[in-house]
C-alpha cells in the first residue's frame, strides 16, 4: 500500500503562519491557520490592504512565497507607491518573493469559477504559500447567489488547503454583512476605524478562528511608518502570572521617608503595588521620587512612567528638596519614561511600559499618573481589571509599583477614590492632601491601607522643605482633615471652667 | 489519457480535485458517494478510485469491499483518504492511503506512483 505518511490519532493544533504584525499573533493564538482561508472585513480606510501587504512581506521574508492578488482595487502602480513608505515594503523581494497580480480579468471573463482557477494556476506557478487577495468585495457583487458565493468560498477553502497555501481575503464589507462569506472561512478580523470625541481610535476584533484559541474581544492598533502594530487588551493578554515565592520574600522596601515607612509598618512589601492619592500639588511626585531615589541608593533600578513633567522638569524638581536625580539618571539606575498626555491609547502606552520594564528591568516603578491613563480607556468599565492586569504584570516582572492617582477636588464633602475600581485591587493606599485650616494650607498623610502589615492610622502632616520631606507627629489641630476642609479641633475646656 | 474517478461527498472538494488532475492531464470522473462509486467504475473502468471513507450516501468501505467482490474491477487500484480513519482501520490491501487534509504535491505523488504521469499535453 502507498501510504500516506503517519497518520495522528488526535489531531494536532492547526500549525500557524506568524503575520510579522506586532501584537496581532498575540491576538490570533500564534498566527494565522497556514493552509486556510481567512478573511479580513472593514470599511475603506480602515488598514486592510496594509495589512495583508505587511504580512506578505513577512511571510516573503521569512522565506515563504507570497501572490497578492488584485480585483478592482487601486492600480498596482498606485499600490505599490502608496507602500513605499512603509519600513516593511522590500522592492527586492517583489518578482521573486511577492508577486503582484491583477485577477479581475479573470472574473469578467469566466466569473467566479475563473478566479478560482486564477487563484489556483497563481499559488501553483509561484509555488505560492500566501495568498493575498484584495478587493474581494466585488466577488459578493459578481456573485449570482448566496448559495454561489457559499460555493465560491467554499472552493477556496478546499483549494488553500490542498495548495498549502493560506488565503487572506480583504473586503471592504462591514461586520454586519459578512453572514454567508464568513460563515465558511476559517477566520474572520475585522478592522474598525471609530471616531471618539474628536479622534479616531483604530481596533480590530477576531468574530473567529478555527483550529485554535484566539483572544476573543476588541484590540487597538494603530499604522505609522513600520506599517500596523496592534495592541491586544492588556487584561485579555496579562496579569495572570504570579511571581515566584521566594521572589516575594525580603525585607520592605523603604519609601525614603522613615516617617512614613514607620506609618505603613515598616515599608513597602516586596513586589507590592501601591495606590497613592492626592490633590494637585500635595506632593505625589515627590514622594515618588524619593521612593524610586531610595531605591537607587541601594543600587535598585526605577523607572518613573510619567505624562506631565518632562525628564529635565523632574530633575529640577527633585533638587529643589535636596534629591539628586540627575546623578540617578546618569548612572543608570532610573530611567524616565514620559509621554505627553495627549492622543493616549491605554493598551498602547501599557505595552510600551511593559517593554521598557523588560528592557530596563526596574525593581521599583512610579506612574505619574494612572488617572492620565484613565482618561484615554475606551470603556470606564475596564479600568478595574487593566489596573490589576497591569499592577500583576509589573509584579510577575519583578517591580514593586506605586501608582499616583489625582484627586480634583481640593475641597469635598466626601473623599473620593479617583479610581475606585482600582484601588480595591492595590495592595496599599496612601492619601496626600491640602487641606485648609486658620488661612493656611497643610498638606497631610494617612495611610488607607496597607496589606500584612501593621499601620498607624494617624493623620499626620507631610512637610516638603529644601532638604527633602518629612513626616511630622499627630496633626490634631482639626478634625475634617480628609475632606480637605478642616475645622479647629475642639480643645478641652480649662479646668475650673463650669 | 488516464482516468481517475474520485469519490467524495464534498463538492467543493471534488471540484478542486477533479481541476487539478486535470490540469495534470488525467480525465477526471465525479461521484458523490460510494454506490454510485461502484457502478460509474463498471460503466468508465478507470486506472484509478480515489475515495473518501466516510460518505453519507455509501461508505468508501463498503463501497470498495463491493469493487473487490466484482471480477471485472478487483484489479482497479483504489487509494482510500480520510481526515477521520485510521488507515489501521481499513483493508490492508488497498492500493493507498492519503490523510485529509492532503497537500498537493502529495496527492500528486501517490498517483503518480500508482499509475503513471498525466498527459498535459492533452490538458487545455
Amino acid at each position: 500500500m502507498t501510504d500516506g505518511g503517519p497518520v495522528a490519532l488526535a489531531h494536532a493544533a492547526l500549525p500557524r503562519l506568524q503575520t510579522g504584525i506586532p501584537g496581532l499573533d498575540a491576538v490570533l493564538g500564534g498566527g494565522l491557520p497556514a493552509r486556510r482561508t481567512c478573511l479580513v472585513a472593514g470599511l475603506p480606510g480602515t488598514g486592510k490592504t496594509t495589512l495583508g501587504n505587511q504580512i506578505a512581506f513577512h511571510h516573503a521574508l521569512s522565506g515563504g512565497r507570497a501572490v497578492v492578488a488584485t480585483l478592482l482595487t487601486e492600480t498596482h502602480d498606485l499600490l505599490l507607491a502608496n507602500l513605499a513608505g512603509f519600513r516593511f515594503f522590500a522592492p527586492d523581494l517583489i518578482g521573486d518573493r511577492v508577486s503582484y497580480l491583477n485577477l479581475f480579468d479573470a472574473l469578467e471573463q469566466k466569473g467566479l469559477d475563473g478566479v478560482v482557477a486564477a487563484m489556483r494556476g497563481v499559488t501553483r506557478e509561484g509555488r505560492a504559500t500566501l495568498l493575498v487577495v484584495d478587493g474581494a468585495t466585488v466577488v459578493q457583487d459578481v456573485a449570482t447567489s448566496p448559495l454561489a458565493l457559499r460555493r465560491f468560498v467554499q472552493q477556496l477553502q478546499a483549494q488553500a488547503a490542498i495548495l498549502g497555501a493560506a488565503t487572506l481575503l480583504l473586503t471592504g464589507q462591514d461586520r454586519d454583512e459578512l453572514s454567508v462569506i464568513g460563515a465558511h472561512v476559517d477566520g474572520v478580523m475585522v478592522l474598525m476605524n471609530e471616531r471618539s470625541e474628536a479622534r479616531h481610535v483604530r481596533r480590530l476584533e477576531v468574530l473567529k478562528l478555527r483550529g485554535g484559541p484566539h483572544v476573543a474581544g476588541m484590540h487597538s492598533f494603530d499604522i505609522d511608518e513600520a506599517g500596523l502594530t496592534v495592541y491586544p487588551r492588556l487584561e485579555s493578554v496579562v496579569g495572570g502570572r504570579r511571581p515566584p515565592e521566594d521572589a516575594l520574600a525580603g525585607s520592605a522596601l523603604g519609601t525614603g521617608i522613615p516617617e512614613l515607612d514607620a506609618m505603613l509598618g515598616g515599608g513597602l512589601l516586596p513586589l507590592s503595588s501601591t495606590l497613592l492619592m492626592g490633590t494637585p500639588g500635595a506632593g505625589k511626585t515627590l514622594l515618588g521620587l524619593s521612593f524610586l531615589l531610595e531605591g537607587a541608593g541601594r543600587g535598585e533600578r526605577g523607572l518613573l512612567a510619567g505624562f506631565h513633567e518632562t525628564p529635565a522638569d523632574l530633575i529640577a524638581t527633585a533638587a529643589g528638596i535636596g534629591l539628586d536625580l540627575r546623578s540617578a539618571i546618569d548612572a543608570g539606575l532610573i530611567r524616565i519614561a514620559w509621554d505627553p498626555p495627549l492622543e493616549l491609547s491605554a493598551d498602547a502606552w501599557a505595552w510600551r511600559l511593559l517593554a521598557t520594564v523588560d528592557e530596563h528591568r526596574p525593581q521599583r516603578v512610579f506612574i505619574d499618573a494612572i488617572t492620565d491613563v484613565q482618561r484615554f480607556i475606551d470603556t470606564p468599565q475596564r479600568m478595574a481589571t487593566y489596573a490589576a492586569a497591569l499592577t500583576n504584570e509589573l509584579r510577575a516582572r519583578g517591580a514593586t509599583a506605586m501608582l499616583a492617582t489625582e484627586i480634583d477636588a481640593y475641597v469635598d464633602d466626601q473623599l473620593a477614590v479617583p479610581v475606585p475600581a482600582a484601588s480595591a485591587t492595590m495592595d496599599n493606599g496612601i492619601l496626600l492632601r491640602q487641606v485648609e485650616l486658620r488661612s493656611s494650607l497643610h498638606r497631610l498623610v494617612s495611610v488607607l491601607k496597607a496589606r500584612q502589615m501593621a499601620t498607624d492610622p494617624a493623620i499626620r502632616e507631610f512637610v516638603i522643605g529644601d532638604q527633602g520631606i518629612s513626616v511630622s507627629g499627630l496633626f490634631a489641630a482639626g478634625a475634617g482633615l480628609l475632606t480637605g476642609s478642616a475645622a479647629p479641633a475642639q480643645l478641652p475646656p480649662p479646668s475650673g471652667s463650669p | 489519457m488516464k482516468k481517475v474517478l474520485v469519490v467524495d461527498d464534498e463538492p467543493a472538494l471534488r471540484m478542486i480535485v477533479h481541476d487539478i488532475l486535470h490540469e495534470e492531464g488525467y480525465r477526471v470522473i465525479l461521484a458523490a458517494h460510494g454506490r454510485a462509486m461502484v457502478e460509474l467504475a463498471a460503466r468508465e473502468r478507470p486506472d484509478l478510485v480515489l475515495m473518501d471513507v466516510m460518505m453519507p450516501e455509501g461508505d468508501g468501505r463498503d463501497a470498495y469491499r463491493e469493487l473487490r467482490a466484482r471480477p471485472d474491477l478487483s484489479g482497479v487500484p483504489v487509494v482510500m483518504m480520510s481526515a477521520a480513519v485510521h488507515p489501521s482501520g481499513l483493508d490492508p490491501s488497498i492500493s493507498g492511503f492519503v490523510r485529509k487534509p492532503f497537500d498537493l504535491a502529495h496527492l500528486l505523488n501517490v498517483v503518480g506512483n500508482l499509475i503513471g504521469p498525466g498527459d498535459v499535453n492533452v490538458a487545455s
